[in-house]
């Protein structure tokens, strides 16, 4: 997360969210954009289908330029972001369980998308607890404690699912 | 292999993969931000006894001045020119000749320009203009970031300050530093400001070096020159914080409302707007720009549209919205807060 990078990085960060959140839409473009691979691959961990993850991406850019200037501490943005990207995942979920697919899914990309694709389609293949979870512990940084806040979940529960998400990774990666 | 060095090597793999965006989210995203709409600004109050981020975010304010190569697009009627006018770049449309300081001075070090345009000193606040160039070409999302300190007759201000910049040409940023707070020092008469910038910041890429800048300004006639009305109107928060407005003031850089807050707390925190309409129909909103313990300051944003100038009464309401106890995201939406009052602009004297 921000906390781990260069001190200019984050002060350019901190800089554009302050510009952002005077509702410069430049800014706040280019904030979104520096963490859309970590937001794609936390929504890809959830959702299945292409078209929803760009959903959730859309409604994602549109509360955060609403709610914005809200953001408590600016240190936490890319937090932040993750944590409306999820919740708005967990909304399309439960809104496709309410509904009656009349048309064939559009599966998520195919992993063409990515390159050296080992790590990533192991954790894919997590079950969902674990993958949001290791997703956000290995990908993007994320201390335990913040995991569990934006998941809001207790940080035990968070360092247990770590635990055996640890387990299956061993098992599964190439150790070298 | 253990835990931690397991952990380690599943980081670095995961560092290793390349993932890119696809393309129908990619164009889903662009579409998206092209359809923004234009968000009106509201302030998170920034507390000078509160939370470390908010002291860390506020520092980094108190640092920098900082830069938008957009900030131009909010802001109406700009005419950009090499020497700077702080009125047209800041949209006020006001001519503050009478009031301002023209510098004009050039420093470079380690090949790199700041030129110090102007000043205005309104109150405590101090208002600055400069350039920054090199003879390196920017790029279209590239603008100089300066980092600074001023003293006051010869004392450090600790003061927090904003800003905006934009590049007026392919290698030369312009920027200005608005609402430097110099503190409660006696700004009355001539006072000497040293201007000390440390260190240039392109990306991520810092610059060291000294550019200092010396010179005397003066507020006497922007402080004759700023009407003001007396108020008495009350507010209380859910947390029990009572703001008392204690005058609204009119000048060439735009208005404020004054207020002092009592039985502060930080166990709750909330951002304080007062929003309404002038006698002619427009919107008006004074946001919160700065709240201490016991004073908070409120202002028109010219980023929002500058008072009517024929505006002869507002009518206001103050609202407020609650921050997350824990996390950073607002859930709380603005909820009135306090009786709506007016302000007869024809008794500002």
């Amino acid at each position: 997360m921000d906390a781990v990078l260069g001190v200019s990085s984050v002060g350019a960060d901190l800089n554009d969210v302050v510009l952002a959140k005077k509702g410069d839409k430049v800014a706040f473009e280019r904030l979104f954009r520096k963490h859309s691979v970590s937001l794609y691959r936390v929504a890809r961990g959830i959702l299945k289908c292409e078209s929803d993850i760009e959903d959730a991406t859309q409604e994602t850019i549109i509360k955060a330029y609403q709610k914005l200037a809200s953001l408590k501490s600016n240190l936490y943005f890319k937090t932040w972001l993750i944590k409306i990207l999820i919740n708005e995942c967990n909304r399309i979920l439960r809104a496709n369980k309410k509904t009656v697919n009349l048309v064939e899914i559009e599966p998520a990309s195919p992993d063409s998308q990515y390159e050296n694709l080992e790590l990533f389609s192991v954790v894919q293949s997590l079950d969902t607890d674990l993958r949001i979870v290791t997703l956000l512990y290995y990908y993007e940084g994320l201390p335990q404690k913040d995991i569990a806040e934006v998941l809001e979940l207790p940080v035990g529960t968070v360092s247990s699912r770590l635990s055996r998400s640890r387990e299956k990774l061993r098992a599964n990666l190439n150790e070298k | 292999m253990d835990d931690k060095s397991f952990d380690e090597f599943v980081k670095g793999k995961a560092l290793e993969e390349k993932t890119l965006i696809p393309s129908g989210l990619n164009h889903k995203m662009t579409t998206t931000f092209k359809e923004l709409p234009k968000r009106k600004k509201y302030h998170t109050r920034l507390l000078r006894l509160g939370s470390v981020a908010a002291i860390l975010a506020f520092s980094v304010l108190t640092s920098i001045g900082f830069a938008s190569p957009s900030f131009a697009s909010n802001v109406r009627n700009i005419s950009y020119t090499i020497s700077s006018n702080i009125s047209n770049f800041l949209g006020l449309q006001k001519n503050l000749d009478e009031y301002k300081t023209v510098i004009n001075k050039e420093v470079t070090d380690n090949s790199i320009t700041v030129k110090l345009n102007e000043v205005i000193l309104d109150g405590n606040e101090l208002t600055v203009s400069y350039n920054v160039s090199s003879n390196k070409k920017l790029e279209k999302s590239q603008t100089w970031i300066g980092s600074n300190t001023i003293y006051v007759n010869g004392k450090k201000v600790k003061g927090g300050s904003t800003g905006s910049a934009t590049n007026v040409n392919d290698y030369t940023t312009q920027a200005v530093i608005t609402n430097y707070d110099l503190g409660r020092l006696d700004l009355s008469g001539d006072i000497d400001i040293k201007m000390l910038f440390d260190s240039m910041l392109l990306n991520d890429k810092i610059t060291n070096g000294s550019w200092k800048f010396e010179f005397k300004t003066n507020g006497n006639q922007l402080k004759i020159d700023t009407k003001e009305i007396l108020l008495n109107h009350k507010f209380t928060l859910e947390n029990g914080e009572e703001y008392t407005l204690k005058k609204y003031t009119d000048n060439a850089l735009g208005q404020k409302i004054y207020a002092s807050i009592s039985n502060f707390t930080t166990k709750s925190m909330y951002v304080v707007t007062l929003k309404g309409i002038d006698n002619l129909g427009n919107k008006v909103e004074l946001s919160l720009r700065e709240g201490g313990k016991d004073e908070a300051l409120f202002t028109i944003e010219n980023i929002d549209g500058n008072l009517n100038e024929k505006a002869k009464v507002l009518t206001l309401t103050p609202y407020a919205a609650k921050y997350p106890d824990k996390s950073g995201e607002m859930n709380g939406e603005y909820k009135k807060v306090g009786a709506e009052f007016t302000i007869d602009l024809s008794l500002l004297k």
